[in-house]
C-alpha cells in the first residue's frame, strides 16, 4: 500500500468566518475619520503662480525604466514621450538668465507649480515662448512633489536647453505616442483636464453649436406679446408648460441673455400639469422614470383653467391652449377635486422649415455618414399623437427609431455618445421643420452638454 | 567585398540595465531578500522617478525612508586583456543574418564587459539584517557565494544596415529575381531571435535580436561575509553595503559583408568601400603623391605583406576579390569583375580593352600568338581563369580569340558574379619547352615580363640580352635558364612558396591611364 494515497483529498483548511466587518458604515457619512478616499483633485483649481502655457513632453516609463532628458541620438523605441499641448504651469519664479563669464553660455532657469492631472519627472521637456517671440526648449531639474496625499501638485525646476531647432523638436515629435491637449476649463468642472486631440476638436465643434442653437432658439420661439415661449406656426397662440418649464430650469441667463424675458404660465390650479414627462427624465438623466412619464398629449383650452384675475392664470394671458396629457397618472386627491378636462378636436399642426433651400440641407457634411434610407435624422413631432418622441421611443423598440431618439437612449442608459450622430444632427437642425426645431432643439442641447462632459 | 562596422543604435535599455536588474533579481531571490524590496537603480540623471509616473505603477503611492530597499550603483569597465582580440570581422560570432546566394551576412560584435554592483541594502530592522548575514554566512559556508546566471538583452541591428540590405534586395529582385519581398527574404534568412519592437502606440517598428547568456559566473565581492553594516537614519533601519562581479559579452555593434555585385548590376558608389581608407592593404600597396622616403619605406613593407594580400592589380580598383583557390605557381597581373551584357551573355572581357590600364603593346602582341595555348597545363606564361563568386571554374568555361576577346562557352547565370582573373606562371621551369621557346623568340615581350615579375633581375644584371636584328629578335637559352634559375633561387631562399611569390608584383605589366577608382 502506497503512503500517499492519491485519491484522498487532503483535508481543507478551515478559515474562521470574518463576516466582513468594516469600521464604518460604507454609507454614512459623518464625522468619522475612515478611509474612503474621496478625490479632491478638483478643487485643487487654485494652484499659486502666473500662467504659462506651454507643450510639455513627458517620459512614458517603464518600472525599470531610468529617467533621461532628450537624448536626440536615442532610438524612439527606448524613449518615449507623451505630449501634453497647452499645458498651464504656475510659474512661481520667472525665467532668470545668467551669464557666465569665462565661457559666455547661457544659464536660463526657472520654477513653477504644476496641477495635479500630471506627475512630472527629471527629465520631462518642454517647449515654450521665452519672451522675445523665439521658442525655447526646456528640460525639468527638480520634481518635487507638494504634499503626501492621493491629490497633490508637483513643483518643477527647468533650466533652458536650446533654442528650439528642427532637429530637437523633430526629434521630440518623432519620440512623441500620444498626444493630449489640456482643458482648463475641464480641470475646473472636476474633469480629467488632458483631452485626445480628436475629442478636443469634437468638442470646440459641439460648444460652437450649442452657442448658435441656443440663440437662434430664443430668438425664433420666444414671443414678446407673451413673453414666453409659444408653439410656432399655429393659428392660436399655444404653450407648452413642460417644455417651458424644462428650458427655464436647464439653461441660464450665461447661455443667453434673452431666457430673462420667459415668464412660466400659471396653469398651478391642474395637479395634472405636474405629471411626469419625458422631460423630467431627461433632466434627471434617469431611466427608470421612463415608465411614469406621460405619453400622449392633446391640447386643452386655458378656458378649463382657473379664471380668478388675482391668480393671473393662463386664462388671462391671452393664450388659447395649453399642451395637455391623455394619459395622466391621477393623484389621490385628483377625483375629489377636480372635473375632467374637455380635450379640445385642435391639434397642433405641421409647420414647414424656414430654410427652403435644399442645397443649403445637403450642403457641406452635413449629411455625410448617414444613410437616409435607414435612419432619419429626427421623425415629425406630429408622427403620432405621442409625446414629443415617437410611440416606437416610449415603447422602447429597437427599430423605427430617429437618429435624435437613439442619441437619446444612448444619454440615458448612459452609453459613450456617437459623437459623429450628434454633430450631423447639430449641423442640420437648421433646416428642421419649425415644430421640430421647436421641441428637439432643447433635447439636442441637453444631450450636447452631457456629452462633453462624458469625455 | 565591402566590409562594414556599425555600432548599435542603444545599449544602455537593451542591454546594460536588462541584464545587471536580471541579475539583481536573482540574487534578491538567492539570498532570501524580500521579492517586496524597492530596487533603486537610477540612471544618468541620479534621481529616481516621482512614484507614480510610471505605467505600472500604481497612482498615489509614495516612498518612504524606512522601507526596504535595495540601492544599486553599477561600474562597467572594458577588459583590458580581450579588448584587442575582440571579434570585429573575423569568425567567432554567430550569423544573425546570412543569405549566401548573394553573399551577405551581418553578425554581432561582442565587447567583454567587466560589471561590479555596489549594493546598498536597507533592511526596515537590524534584525532582518542580521539574519540576511548569517543566511549568506551560512551559505558561503555551502560554496554558494559563486552563482551562474543567465543574461536576457536584445539589441538592435544598426539602421544602416537595413537601408543597405534593401538596396541589395532591390537589386536582387531587378534581375533574374526571386519574386520575394523584403520583409519575407530578410526574415528567412535572419537567425530565430529576430524580433520587432516598436514604442507603446505600436510605431516605430525597429528590427532587433533577442539574447540570452547562459552561464555567466557571478561572485560576491567579499571575504567570507559582508560587513556588519550600520544604522543610517532616525529610523530602525539597518544599511549593509556590498558588491557583486560578474563579467558578460555586451554587444557593442554590428559587422556586415556584402557583394560588389549583385545580380550582374554593380552596388551604387555611396555602398562601395574607399579602397584608400577602407582597404588597409590597398592603401599601403599604392603610395601616390607621397615622399620618396614613404615610397621607399612602402617597397620594403612590401617584402614583409601578409599572405592575404594579393599582389596585381583589381578592376575595378575597389574591389576585393579574395578567390577561394588560384592556379598553382601564378601570379596575378589582374582580376577583372566582369558584368554579363545581356545583348552578348558570352562575352566578358577583352584583353586590348581594361578600361583604367592596358597591357604594354609588345606583351600585348606576344599575347595574340599565345591564343591557341593559353588553356593547356603550361602551355604558355601565361594563364586565364574564370570565377564564379569565389570558386575556380574549369578552363573550358572560358575561350579567347585572335583578338583577345574572351568568351564564356557556358551559359553564365545573372545570379553569380564572375571574375577573369589573368596572370603569370612565375616558376618557369614548369612551363613546356615549346612555350618557353615562343618566349625566347620575343625578346622585347620576354624582357617586359621577366623584369616586371622580379625587379632583382635588372639590378643583378641578369635580365637576358637582346639578340638578332631588328626582324627577329631573341634571347639565347643559357641567359634565359640564368634568368629562371634566379628567380627560383629567390622563391626558395623565402622557404615557403605562396611567400615568394608575393614578391612578384607584376605591375609594370601594364600601364595605368589613370588613378580613379573606375
Amino acid at each position: 500500500m502506497p503512503i500517499v494515497d492519491p485519491t484522498q483529498t487532503s483535508p481543507v483548511p478551515q478559515v474562521p468566518a470574518t463576516g466582513g466587518v468594516v469600521a464604518t458604515q460604507p454609507k454614512y457619512k459623518g464625522v468619522t475619520v475612515d478611509t474612503e478616499y474621496v478625490s479632491s483633485s478638483a478643487l485643487m483649481t487654485h494652484i499659486e503662480g502666473s500662467s504659462w502655457t506651454v507643450n510639455y513632453y513627458s517620459q512614458v516609463l517603464g518600472a525599470d525604466s531610468a529617467l533621461a532628458g532628450q537624448n536626440v541620438n536615442r532610438n524612439t523605441i527606448y524613449q518615449q514621450y507623451k505630449l501634453i499641448q497647452g499645458l498651464e504651469l504656475k510659474v512661481t519664479s520667472p525665467l532668470t538668465s545668467v551669464q557666465d563669464q569665462e565661457t559666455k553660455a547661457f544659464s536660463i532657469v526657472g520654477t513653477a507649480n504644476l496641477y495635479p492631472c500630471i506627475i512630472p519627472n527629471e527629465g520631462d521637456m518642454f517647449l515654450a515662448d521665452i519672451g522675445d517671440g523665439r521658442e525655447g526648449i526646456f528640460r525639468i531639474t527638480l520634481s518635487e512633489r507638494k504634499a503626501i496625499f492621493k491629490d497633490t501638485s508637483h513643483t518643477i525646476e527647468y533650466i533652458l536647453i536650446d533654442y528650439s531647432t528642427p532637429e530637437r523638436i523633430g526629434d521630440l515629435n518623432m519620440k512623441v505616442i500620444d498626444t493630449l491637449v489640456f482643458v482648463r476649463d475641464f480641470l475646473k468642472h472636476g474633469q480629467n483636464p488632458l483631452l485626445q486631440v480628436e475629442d478636443v476638436k469634437i468638442i470646440n465643434e459641439l460648444q460652437g453649436y450649442y452657442g448658435e442653437l441656443i440663440a437662434r432658439y430664443f430668438k425664433s420661439f420666444l414671443s414678446n406679446e407673451y413673453k414666453t415661449l409659444i408653439i410656432p406656426g399655429q393659428e392660436i397662440p399655444i404653450y407648452d408648460h413642460f417644455l417651458v418649464k424644462t428650458v427655464m430650469s436647464i439653461f441660464t441667463t450665461y447661455d443667453c441673455p434673452e431666457i430673462q424675458n420667459v415668464r412660466i404660465l400659471n396653469i398651478d390650479d391642474d395637479d395634472i400639469m405636474k405629471s411626469t414627462t419625458i422631460w423630467d427624465m431627461l433632466k434627471a438623466k434617469d431611466r427608470k422614470m421612463h415608465k411614469f412619464c406621460i405619453r400622449q398629449a392633446g391640447l386643452v383650452s386655458t378656458k378649463d383653467f382657473i379664471r380668478d384675475p388675482m391668480m393671473e392664470g393662463i386664462y388671462h394671458t391671452g393664450v388659447k391652449y395649453v399642451v395637455y396629457p391623455l394619459d395622466p397618472m391621477l393623484s389621490v386627491d385628483y377625483g375629489m377635486k377636480h372635473k375632467e378636462k374637455a380635450i379640445a378636436i385642435q391639434t397642433l399642426i405641421d409647420t414647414p422649415s424656414q430654410v427652403t433651400n435644399l442645397n443649403d440641407l445637403l450642403g457641406g457634411n452635413g449629411l455625410s455618414g448617414l444613410t437616409l434610407n435607414e435612419v432619419q435624422p429626427i421623425n415629425k413631432v406630429l408622427i403620432d399623437d405621442y409625446y414629443i418622441f415617437s410611440q416606437a421611443f416610449y415603447d422602447r423598440e429597437p427599430t423605427g427609431l430617429s437618429m435624435l431618439e437613439v442619441c437619446t437612449n444612448e444619454y440615458l442608459d448612459d452609453k459613450a455618445p456617437n459623437m459623429a450622430n450628434l454633430l450631423t444632427l447639430c449641423s442640420t437642425a437648421h433646416a428642421w421643420n419649425r415644430l421640430e426645431n421647436f421641441y428637439y432643439i432643447p433635447i439636442l442641447l441637453i444631450l450636447i452638454k452631457a456629452s462633453i462632459h462624458s469625455l | 567585398m565591402p566590409k562594414l562596422f556599425m555600432p548599435v543604435p542603444e545599449v544602455e535599455e537593451s542591454a546594460t540595465r536588462p541584464v545587471v536588474l536580471g541579475i539583481v533579481r536573482d540574487l534578491i531571490e538567492l539570498t532570501g531578500i524580500p521579492a517586496d524590496t524597492i530596487i533603486s537603480y537610477p540612471g544618468d540623471i541620479e534621481k529616481v522617478k516621482q512614484p507614480g509616473s510610471a505605467n505600472q505603477q500604481e497612482a498615489g503611492v509614495n516612498n518612504m525612508s524606512f522601507g526596504n530597499k535595495l540601492s544599486i550603483v553599477v561600474d562597467e569597465q572594458y577588459e583590458m586583456e580581450r579588448l584587442l582580440s575582440t571579434a570585429v570581422y573575423y569568425p567567432e560570432n554567430l550569423f544573425i543574418f546570412r543569405d549566401d546566394r548573394i553573399e551577405t551576412s551581418i553578425k554581432p560584435v561582442y565587447s567583454s564587459a567587466d560589471m561590479s554592483i555596489n549594493f546598498k541594502y536597507r533592511t526596515n530592522d537590524k534584525v532582518a539584517a542580521m539574519r540576511w548575514r548569517d543566511t549568506i554566512r551560512a551559505r558561503v559556508a555551502m560554496m554558494w557565494d559563486m552563482r551562474q546566471h543567465t543574461a536576457e538583452y536584445h539589441y538592435l541591428i544598426p539602421p544602416e544596415f537595413l537601408v543597405i540590405l534593401q538596396e541589395l534586395h532591390r537589386m536582387r529582385e531587378a534581375v533574374d529575381g526571386y519574386d520575394e519581398t523584403f520583409e519575407h527574404w530578410f526574415k528567412t534568412n535572419s537567425t530565430n531571435n529576430l524580433t520587432q519592437l516598436t514604442t507603446l502606440a505600436g510605431t516605430h517598428a525597429s528590427y532587433g535580436i533577442v539574447e540570452k547568456q547562459l552561464r555567466i559566473v557571478g561572485v560576491f565581492d567579499f571575504d567570507g561575509v559582508p560587513e556588519a553594516g550600520s544604522k543610517e537614519d532616525e529610523g530602525d533601519t539597518w544599511t549593509i553595503s556590498f558588491s557583486y562581479k560578474f563579467k558578460y559579452d555586451k554587444p557593442i555593434g554590428c559587422a556586415m559583408f556584402y557583394p560588389l555585385m549583385v545580380h550582374n548590376q554593380l552596388v551604387d558608389q555611396k555602398y562601395r568601400p574607399n579602397p584608400l581608407v577602407d582597404i588597409p592593404d590597398v592603401a599601403e600597396n599604392t603610395p601616390h603623391n607621397c615622399p620618396l622616403s614613404v615610397s621607399a619605406f612602402s617597397a620594403f613593407e612590401k617584402t614583409n605583406n601578409p599572405v592575404s594580400t594579393m599582389p596585381g592589380i583589381a578592376i575595378p580598383s575597389f574591389d576585393e576579390f579574395f578567390p577561394n583557390s588560384i592556379p598553382t605557381n601564378t601570379v596575378r597581373v589582374f582580376t577583372a569583375l566582369v558584368d554579363i551584357d545581356p545583348t552578348d551573355p558570352a562575352l566578358l572581357l577583352s584583353l586590348k580593352k581594361l578600361g583604367s590600364i592596358s597591357i604594354k603593346p609588345v606583351v600585348l602582341d606576344f599575347l595574340i600568338g599565345e591564343v591557341p595555348f593559353m588553356f593547356k597545363d603550361g602551355g604558355s606564361i601565361f594563364t586565364l581563369n574564370l570565377y564564379r563568386d569565389h570558386d575556380l571554374l574549369d578552363k573550358t568555361h572560358l575561350s579567347i580569340d585572335a583578338n583577345l576577346d574572351i568568351r564564356a562557352t557556358v551559359p553564365l547565370s545573372l545570379r553569380n558574379y564572375y571574375h577573369i582573373r589573368f596572370g603569370l606562371n612565375v616558376d618557369l621551369t614548369l612551363i613546356q619547352q615549346s612555350a618557353l621557346d615562343r618566349l625566347r623568340n620575343n625578346a622585347a615581350a620576354a624582357i617586359a615580363i621577366l623584369s616586371a615579375l622580379d625587379q632583382s633581375l635588372v639590378t643583378n644584371g641578369l635580365l637576358p640580352n637582346m639578340l638578332g636584328n631588328s626582324n627577329l629578335n631573341y634571347i639565347s637559352r643559357i641567359d634565359m635558364m640564368n634568368a629562371i634559375n634566379a628567380m627560383n633561387k629567390q622563391i626558395i631562399t623565402k622557404g615557403n612558396r605562396q611567400q615568394g611569390y608575393q614578391m612578384f608584383t607584376v605591375e609594370s605589366l601594364v600601364i595605368k591611364s589613370f588613378l580613379k577608382n573606375n
